[in-house]
Formats: structure tokens, C-alpha cells, sequence
């Protein structure tokens, strides 16, 4: 199979016309800056030979590309600014469009472990910090190298050594000392993501079991661990900020040094009269203004580190390994009856087997419960019937035939699941149902928000059905989000409805009122809990 | 907030402001020299001169290196010291929060990382730039009076102008309000939302249709967001442009006078070196403008923790538990008024006695105040009205916070780490050892419990303990009190789970074989009334 690796160059490539074109425009608004400064230094040089020998020059055209320089320096470092920028979000969204794309057709039990809290963040630091990789990291780099090498070859003409001298003192500034201090800090690198892993889970456990930290006597070492790490962290830190000032002073150094050699060596050609004196004063004005491209690499030396190690993280997850891409024929019929038989699963070789021989039968005319307890397979099965999970042992059978030669989406077509988790997709309720079934009408909305209990709630809203919920917008509390994921599970007239511990967060009394009506008007109810409530509207009991 | 910390550090900061001065001295002293050894050069072609020139400018670059470099030094130690501190104040603060405490919850665990990475850079780049933003420009700006009151005019007829711009236009992007702001970010969340909620996608068959959503949601982020930008960019170009004209306004009229009015050329050279130089902080101060608003925002978000006001009393100064009272406990509730910290009434008026070395039920519905009671009587709920006593001895005459030292308290959820079963049970204690846990498995009566789980003592749990039943973790919950050898045990609502015939077989254990602890259990099933030598109906409205 082959590997899916994601590098600079593909990133660039994604959006290559907007790249160039920002490429492009960079480079003019620093040609323009050292232009300005340049020919600001030659007509004032040139004015002043000419002054002193009393030579008539035309001052209009100099002073006029002064100016031009000048409005063209503004210019372009606006639509600088802007066509960089664009440039960055438009490749944003194409990787976000690539990575998503990589990242469904993961296996399902992999996508499962991508889940977990440390992974998810992970892909989540790694995707912003490359998205900036063009603006922060390779657009400062194209352009030292384009505005520098243009500036050597124009002092080449003039003089040689200087041009090398010039080259070398490049050199070091821009590759030669970050190359060293990037090689001597690796290990810092990786020592503080690893530090600042564990002081964003001791802060978790902090936030979140307090009391039984204190309890258990835990709290004092947990603090004492934390403020050590913060130490730590603040020091690697520290020394990175040294590290990125001490590159601009040194670039500062060699900018100086540049300007001195420029003066000090093509000071025997002006004397022979090889270049005249505004010409003199202007090549060492080139030699000190160059090094204005440099400067900002020395701000991205820290950024590359992190951008190499985003790239390597983000390929390793999106390499994870993919789903068979097996067709298999539609499931168009109503799905009657599903039957398990001897079924074996487990997540990997070294774990237990988390379903172990289980054997049942479903039929979209009862309503069934699915008891026992927490880790014992009952969110799994759901997975199992709705084939997101497809390496089992044993057989399951849809309306009696075998459900690995039906395609995915049409077996997924005869469920509609409230799973465990109440995430929701922010939006605005509407937006809600209507993603899950795009025909509902306002009507049936109200009519499911009775059933679940929160026509209240959506009532006391300002914008009713069109307020915005979620992430930047109105909160809602854990039996709130859990009862709009039941409605949402409610909206889809499936064949079987796949509840999964909906009393979750409700109380108690609540969950059996809601549970009562669910299972009272409708059949096809497979009913996931490990607690009673609402087992006894259920037909059937299944202990795992 | 910021305040504070600043004059933790007035000192660094006020060597660096002299540590500049210096620098912007140096600075106008090696284009002097340039100027003075071209301007020699061009007109008298002494070689002999230009070298010793240049060489002198040479020895002051090397001493503004030097300089450059203690600033680097001294940054560094400002960014370690500013960042320790916040950091370090924060963490001690987290721990001295009521447990019960809602803030424990919201984003924490972002704020203690992010929110105080975003403040550093207000010491480290904002008040630097400002600074030199001052500093710089005044000494260069002296400078080039001394040779050349003409420029210094222009430059001091432009340079008012630029903050002007900057907040005339800077008000056209405030005019954003936080709407606007908001919609924007909805849809630069959308990709991580897909991301953590792709189960739910495939559930419902929404893949394809979610591409493309990203796609759109993503492209409009990024039209919206331009647009911001564009207003955000005019505002520095009205800062660059000002800039490039007063260097193009002082090249064109030195120029000038150098041509027809003889104005000494050195002079002139001089003062085109130095007005990028004067420029070049203001645009670095105009840039860092955000660092500051991040640096506020970052302040808000920390406000809480930081607020004089919001630090728990400081006990530190009463007597331990033990200093005032012994094992056996009793405990008394004397019209005890409990409320939450977000109004939540907990009990109203209650009136309760429990006995030392005996085992108390309180029985009543769900929400009846048995969790609040059990919570008050560890210390972390304080009573609004009324007064708790142990012994006959008040809770306001010691130190509360000792409580948590002589009570065992096992919730209905308890917090289980992500770790081994061994280290549930340790929790990084030295003394306990396996054998330590077995005795008191034995004595539970359920010496088999760890093989239920692969791997015995290394097996292990999840985030949130996520890879154990309810039941379980109550096991393990005891188990570890038991390890820590205490003399109160409260249970709240054991048992309301699957796995009661299991979590039975334990109580049985535990109250034949760890005898005289003053037990109180809360419950809503009377089935658990058998352990109890007194039963209390508790109805806290």
C-alpha cells in the first residue's frame, strides 16, 4: 500500500498559483525597500559630487524614482500582506480538505484510538501549526534566498571577493549558526512537548478530580511535580528566546561587517575610477540593506523545528491503516431482522476478547434492551451491526443474508443511533435535524423536542429553532445536549433505533419519562444501559 | 494583573530601557562614522583615513554587539522569570481552590499552558518596543537636530501623523463587533468539530456531504476573515506609508541642499542612515500592538485566579484535628444550612446527629441533601447557617482542610487516574506495597478481584477510568481509603449499579473486619439499612 506522506513541497503544491504569486510579490516589496534606501543614498551622493564639482545633473529623474520607490514600497507591502495571507487560508482549507479525506477513510478501530484525548489534541496542534508553515517558515526562507542571491550577483559585477565575502557572511547568519543551534537544541525540542504533555494532564487531572486528589493525599506531590515541570518548561523556553535574539544580533553583526567591507574594499575601485562615487556609496548600501530579508529568519528558527515535527506526527496519523474499500451491493429492503451468531471480536491480538460467542436475534416489531456493564462490548455491537467495525469472527445476518456483502452507507441507512458521546455539530438546532434528515418540518421538530422534554428550553431561546448552539454560541448543559442527541437519534425513521445509555446525565425520573414514550410508540428499539431504568417497556432482555 | 508582575521586574526592566539608550547612542555614533569616512573618502581620497574610519566603526559595532547581547541575555532572564511566576502562582492557587469549585472545570487545563504563553510576550515584546519605541527615535531624533534642524523638522511634522492613522483606521476594524468575530470563528471550528465527531458522520451516512461542508465553511472563513484583514493591513500601511515618505521626503530635500546650498555631505549621509533606524521602531511598535491585546485578553481569561478576592481564607493558622479532638468521632449538624456555590440549595435547617464507632444510614429520595451533608461534613461545603461540630467541637475552631486527613469519602463517581490499578491504589505513595493491598482484599472478602482484571496490578484504566464498571471503581475507591487508614468512612449511594451482589459481598467485608469507624452511608435503597446501627431519614428542603 502505498504511503500517503504530506511535505512542504505538497503543501505548497496545493494551492502553487497563490504561492508564486505571494512568492512574487514579496520579492517586489523587498526589492523596492532596498531600492528606495539605494537610490536614496546614490542621488544624495551623486548631488553631492556633483554640488562639489559644480557639474549640472538632472535631479527630476532620481528624485522621482525616490518617490516611486517609495509609493511602490508601501504598495507592495500591502498587497503583500494581503495576497500572502490569502495565500496561507486558501492552502489552510485545502489541507483541511486533504486531511479530512485521509483521515475518513481510516479504519474505524484506529479512527477509535485517534479519539482518545492526547491524539486528538495532537492532530489538532500539529494541522495549525502547519498551516502557517507557508507565511511563517517557507515564504521568510524563498525570499532570503531570492533577495540575496540577486544582491551578491549585482556586487559580483562590481566586485568578486567582496560578492564571496558577502556570500559567506550570508552563510553564516542564515544557515550555518541556525543549522548549529537547531542541531545542539533537539533534544530540548522534543523534552519540552513531552513536558508540556504531562503539565496540560496534570492541569487536567487537577480540574477534574480535585476532591479525590485531596482525599487520597495525592494533591501535595501532584503540585510539587507540576511546579517542577513549569520550571522546566520556563527554562527551555528561555533559552529559546536567547537563541532567536542572539540570531538577529548576529545578523545585526554581519549586516555592519557587511556594510564596512563593502566600503573598505570597493574603496580602490573608486579611487582608480572604476565606479564613480554615487555608484561606491551605493553598493554599500546594497550590502547593508540585504541583510533586511535575513532578519526574519531568525524569528522563524523556532517555528521550523516545530513544523518539521508537525509534518512526521500528522503523516504518522493519517498513515494509520485504512478501511477496505470493498463495495459490496445495496441493502434496499426494510430491515427486518438482525441475527448474531457465535460473533467474536476484539480490538487488537493483546486484548481479551471484548465480544465473546455472543448469539441473538433482533426484529424491528419489539423493543429489545442490551444490559451490562460498563466495558463489557454494548457500544461495540452497535458498531458491529452498523459495520463500522468489519473484522469479526462469527456471523451476523441482515433479513438472513450475510451482512459483509452489503455496502456500508446502505446498511447504515436502516439505523439511526443516539450514541454515547453528546457531541453535537455546532449550529443552529434546525441545522441539527435537518443535517440527519433534510425533509423535517418545523411540525415534527416540536413534536420530537416533547418527546425528549425540551420544547421549554428551545422556547426560552431568542432565536428559537435558529439559535446558535455550541462553540461560540449558547452552551448547553450535559441533559440538554444528551436529550437534543436523543431527538436528533429520533428524527430518522429507521427500521431500528440504537439508544445508547440515553439516561446518561438525566434524572432519573426524567430518563424513565422520556424512555416511556420512546418505547411506547415506537418499535425497533435496541435500548444500550447499564442501569434499569427503562427496562421493563423493553420486550426483550439481552445480558451480555 | 499585569501591573503586578511588572514591578516584580522594574529593575530588569529599567536596565534595559539605559541598556537601549545606550544602544541608540552607539547606533547614531557608527553612522557617524560611516558618514564621516565616506564623505572623506568621496571628496579627498584618503585611503589611510577611510581604514582607520572604518576600523573605529568596527570597534563600536562590536560594542553594540556586546550590548545587543546583554539585552538578550537579560530578555531571556525577564521571559524565565516573568513565565515561572505567573505560572507558578497559578498552580499554587489551583490548589488551594474548593474542590467543589465550577472553575475547576472550564479550560484549565488551555489556560494554565496558553493563557499564560500569551502573557509573557506583554514583558518580553510589547513593553520593549514601546520602550524603544520612546527611547530610540528620541535620542536619534537629538542627534539629527545637531547636524541638520531641517530634517529634524520634516521628521517631527511626520511622526505624529502615524499613530493618528493608526487609530483612525484601527477604529474602522473595532467597529467589528463580537458577532461578527464569533461567526468566524464557528467556521474556522467546523474541521475540528468533523475531526473529533467522525463516528457520528459515518453513523449517519453524512461523509461525502461533510467534505464538502469543510470546503465551503472553510472558504467563507477565509473571505470573511480577509476582509477583516484588509482593514487591519490599511492601518499599517498608513504606518509604512509615513514612514517611506519621511526617508524619501528627507533623501529628496537633503539632496537638495547638498546640490545648491552646500550643505555638508556628511551631514546629509548621516541623517539618511539614521532615518530608517528612527522609523524602524515605531513600525516594530505598530506590529506588537497585538501582542498586547492577546496579552489582555490572555489577563480576562486568568481573571479569576488572580483576583485578591477569590483565595480561600487561609486556615493555616489553626490547630490540626487531632490537636483539638480524638478517634472515636461523633459529628453533629446543628440547623445547618448548606448552599452551593452557584445557589444551589444542599439542605435547609438541618438538625443531625451521628454517632462515633457506629454506622449511620441516611436514607431519603434523590436530591434530598445526603451528598451535600456528606460533603459538608468533609469540610468542603460550608454551612451557610448554622454549625457543624465533631466531638462537640465546631469546625470553626481548626483547621478544616485537615478533615480530608481522617475521612474517608467514596463518591458515587469516583475520579479514577490514568495509570495502573497499582497506582489507583497508591497513589504515588511509597508505603504501599502489594501484600498491603491483598490483606485488605482479603479482609473484603474479595481476595479474587484483581484477577477479573488482565494483567492484575498493571492493568490499565483509562482516561477517566473508563475501562472499569461503576461497581468497580466503588472497589477500588474503598480500597485505596482502606490503604490510608482512617477512622471515618462516608459512602455516598453505594450500589446502584449491576454489580450490587458484588459490592455487598465487600460491605459485608469491610464492616466485620474493619470494626469502630464512624460510617455514615447516604442511600436511596433500603436495602443497605442491615449495616446501619441508626437510620436517619433525611428530607433537606
Amino acid at each position: 500500500m502505498t504511503e500517503d506522506k504530506l511535505t512542504l513541497k505538497k503543501l505548497l503544491s496545493f494551492e502553487i498559483k497563490a504561492v508564486i504569486l505571494g512568492v512574487l510579490i514579496s520579492v517586489a516589496a523587498a526589492l523596492s525597500s532596498i531600492a528606495l534606501m539605494g537610490s536614496a543614498a546614490w542621488f544624495l551622493s551623486a548631488m553631492g559630487i556633483a554640488g562639489a564639482s559644480g557639474i549640472l545633473i538632472n535631479i527630476f529623474i532620481p528624485s522621482a524614482l525616490i518617490r516611486m520607490f517609495a509609493l511602490s514600497r508601501t504598495a507592495f507591502r500591502y498587497l503583500e500582506r494581503l495576497v500572502t495571507h490569502n495565500a496561507t487560508f486558501k492552502i489552510i482549507a485545502a489541507l483541511r480538505s486533504y486531511l479530512f479525506e485521509r483521515i475518513l477513510q481510516i479504519n474505524f478501530k484506529e479512527a477509535l484510538n485517534l479519539k482518545k484525548s492526547d491524539c486528538e489534541r495532537r492532530f489538532r496542534e500539529n494541522t495549525m501549526r502547519l498551516e502557517y508553515a507557508f507565511l511563517k517558515d517557507a515564504l521568510p526562507k524563498l525570499l532570503a534566498l531570492i533577495i540575496c542571491t540577486a544582491a551578491i550577483v549585482f556586487i559580483g559585477i562590481f566586485d568578486c571577493l567582496l560578492a564571496f565575502y558577502l556570500f559567506c557572511l550570508i552563510f553564516i547568519c542564515a544557515v550555518l549558526i541556525p543549522w548549529l543551534f537547531t542541531y545542539f537544541l533537539r533534544d530540548k525540542t522534543l523534552s519540552l512537548s513531552a513536558d508540556l504533555s504531562a503539565l496540560n494532564d496534570g492541569a487536567v487531572k487537577v480540574g477534574e478530580g480535585l476532591t479525590d486528589l485531596i482525599l487520597n493525599h495525592a494533591d501535595k506531590k501532584l503540585k510539587a511535580d507540576l511546579l517542577m515541570l513549569n520550571k522546566r518548561i520556563c527554562k527551555v523556553r528561555a533559552v529559546f528566546t536567547l537563541v532567536e535574539d542572539m540570531l538577529l544580533s548576529i545578523t545585526y553583526l554581519a549586516s555592519a561587517v557587511a556594510l564596512i567591507l563593502s566600503l573598505y574594499l570597493i574603496a580602490p575601485y573608486y579611487a582608480e575610477g572604476k565606479v564613480n562615487g554615487a555608484c561606491y556609496v551605493l553598493l554599500g548600501i546594497i550590502s547593508f540593506s540585504m541583510f533586511e530579508a535575513v532578519f526574519p529568519l531568525a524569528l522563524s528558527f523556532t517555528k521550523f523545528a516545530e513544523v518539521r515535527h508537525a509534518f512526521n506526527e500528522i503523516n504518522a496519523l493519517i498513515n494509520l491503516p485504512k478501511n477496505q474499500n470493498e463495495q459490496g451491493q445495496e441493502f434496499d429492503e426494510n430491515l427486518k431482522r438482525i441475527t448474531f451468531k457465535n460473533v467474536c471480536f476484539s480490538y487488537s491480538k493483546e486484548m481479551p476478547l471484548i465480544i465473546n460467542h455472543f448469539s441473538a436475534s433482533f426484529v424491528n416489531c419489539k423493543n429489545y434492551a442490551l444490559c451490562a456493564e460498563v466495558g463489557s462490548g454494548k457500544t461495540t455491537l452497535v458498531y458491529l451491526m452498523t459495520s463500522l467495525l468489519k473484522d469479526y469472527d462469527g456471523i451476523i445476518l441482515l433479513n438472513g443474508k450475510d451482512l459483509k456483502s452489503f455496502s456500508e452507507s446502505s446498511i447504515r441507512k436502516c439505523f439511526s443511533v443516539a450514541p454515547q458521546s453528546n457531541d453535537f455539530f455546532s449550529g443552529t438546532i434546525l441545522d441539527l435535524f435537518k443535517e440527519v434528515n433534510p425533509e423535517i418540518d418545523e411540525k415534527t421538530i416540536f413534536k420530537l423536542l416533547d418527546e425528549v422534554e425540551l420544547t421549554d428550553f428551545v422556547k426560552s431561546l431568542p432565536l428559537g429553532l435558529n439559535q446558535f448552539l455550541g462553540n461560540n454560541g449558547i452552551s448547553v448543559s450535559g441533559g440538554q445536549s444528551r436529550r437534543l442527541v436523543l431527538a436528533r437519534a429520533l428524527c430518522r425513521n429507521c427500521d431500528f433505533l440504537i439508544l445508547d445509555e440515553p439516561g446518561e446525565g438525566l434524572d432519573i425520573r426524567q430518563g424513565q419519562r422520556i424512555l416511556k414514550r420512546i418505547l411506547c410508540s415506537r418499535k425497533g428499539v435496541i435500548l444500550i444501559s447499564h442501569k434499569s431504568t427503562g427496562l421493563n417497556f423493553c420486550d426483550e432482555i439481552i445480558r451480555i | 494583573m499585569l501591573k503586578s508582575y511588572a514591578a516584580q521586574v522594574k529593575k530588569e526592566l529599567l536596565i534595559q530601557s539605559a541598556l537601549i539608550a545606550l544602544d541608540a547612542l552607539l547606533c547614531a555614533a557608527f553612522y557617524a562614522l560611516i558618514a564621516n569616512a565616506v564623505g572623506n573618502y568621496l571628496f579627498s581620497f584618503d585611503y589611510v583615513k577611510l581604514c582607520y574610519l572604518l576600523s573605529i566603526a568596527l570597534a563600536v559595532v562590536a560594542a553594540r554587539f556586546i550590548i545587543k547581547t546583554l539585552l538578550c541575555a537579560l530578555k531571556s532572564k525577564l521571559h524565565y522569570r516573568i513565565e515561572e511566576a505567573v505560572r507558578r502562582d497559578l498552580i499554587v492557587r489551583i490548589f488551594n481552590e474548593n474542590p467543589l469549585s465550577v472553575q475547576l472545570k472550564s479550560s484549565l487545563n488551555t489556560s494554565v499552558i496558553n493563557a499564560v504563553s500569551d502573557i509573557v510576550p506583554y514583558f518580553t515584546g510589547y513593553l520593549l518596543s514601546l520602550r524603544a519605541a520612546i527611547i530610540i527615535p528620541a535620542i536619534l531624533w537629538g542627534a539629527i537636530l545637531s547636524v541638520s534642524p531641517v530634517s529634524a523638522g520634516i521628521l517631527l511634522i511626520i511622526t505624529p501623523l502615524i499613530p493618528l492613522f493608526m487609530i483612525f483606521i484601527g477604529k474602522g476594524t473595532q467597529k467589528l463587533n463580537d458577532r461578527q468575530w464569533a461567526q468566524i470563528s464557528r467556521l474556522n471550528q467546523r474541521f475540528q468539530e468533523a475531526v473529533s465527531q467522525i463516528n457520528i458522520l459515518k453513523l449517519f451516512n453524512l461523509e461525502k456531504k461533510e467534505v464538502k461542508n469543510i470546503k465551503f465553511m472553510t472558504r467563507r472563513w477565509r473571505l470573511e476573515t480577509l476582509n477583516i484583514l484588509k482593514v487591519a493591513f490599511l492601518s499599517a500601511l498608513a504606518l509604512e506609508f509615513f514612514c517611506t515618505v519621511g526617508i524619501a521626503f528627507c533623501a529628496i530635500t537633503l539632496g537638495f541642499s547638498v546640490y545648491e546650498k552646500g550643505f555638508d555631505y556628511r551631514y546629509a549621509l548621516f541623517v539618511l542612515l539614521c532615518a530608517p533606524e528612527y522609523f524602524l521602531p515605531l513600525r516594530n511598535l505598530g506590529q506588537s500592538y497585538h501582542i498586547k491585546i492577546n496579552a489582555l485578553a490572555a489577563a480576562k481569561q486568568l481573571a479569576y485566579w488572580f483576583d485578591e478576592n477569590n483565595s480561600l481564607e487561609k486556615n493555616s493558622n489553626k490547630p490540626l484535628l487531632l490537636n483539638v479532638t480524638q478517634a472515636p468521632f461523633s459529628f453533629s449538624l446543628n440547623k445547618v444550612t448548606l448552599v452551593y456555590l452557584d445557589g444551589r440549595v444542599g439542605v435547609n435547617n438541618l438538625n443531625l446527629k451521628i454517632k462515633a464507632g457506629k454506622t449511620t444510614a441516611l436514607i431519603g429520595a434523590s436530591g434530598s441533601g445526603k451528598s451535600s451533608v456528606l460533603r459538608a461534613l468533609c469540610g468542603f461545603l460550608k454551612p451557610q447557617d448554622g454549625s457543624i461540630f465533631i466531638n462537640d467541637v465546631s469546625y470553626d475552631t481548626f483547621d478544616t482542610k485537615d478533615l480530608v486527613n481522617h475521612i474517608a469519602y467514596i463518591p458515587q463517581q469516583p475520579k479514577l487516574f490514568y495509570g495502573t490499578l497499582f497506582d489507583n491504589f497508591s497513589m504515588g505513595r511509597s508505603d504501599i506495597t502489594h501484600e498491603r493491598v491483598i490483606d485488605v482484599l482479603v479482609k473484603l472478602n474479595i481476595k479474587d478481584f484483581i484477577n477479573n482484571f488482565p494483567g492484575g496490578f498493571c492493568y490499565i484504566l483509562g482516561d477517566d477510568g473508563k475501562r472499569v464498571s461503576g461497581g468497580q471503581a466503588r472497589i477500588i475507591s474503598l480500597i485505596r481509603a482502606l490503604l490510608t487508614d482512617k477512622d471515618i468512612f462516608l459512602f455516598d449511594e453505594p450500589t446502584s449499579s449491576l454489580d450490587e451482589e458484588l459490592e455487598l459481598k465487600v460491605l459485608d467485608g469491610f464492616f466485620n473486619n474493619f470494626p469502630n469507624k464512624t460510617v455514615v452511608i447516604a442511600a436511596h435503597r433500603t436495602n443497605l439499612i442491615k449495616y446501619a446501627d441508626e437510620v436517619i431519614a433525611i428530607d433537606g428542603r
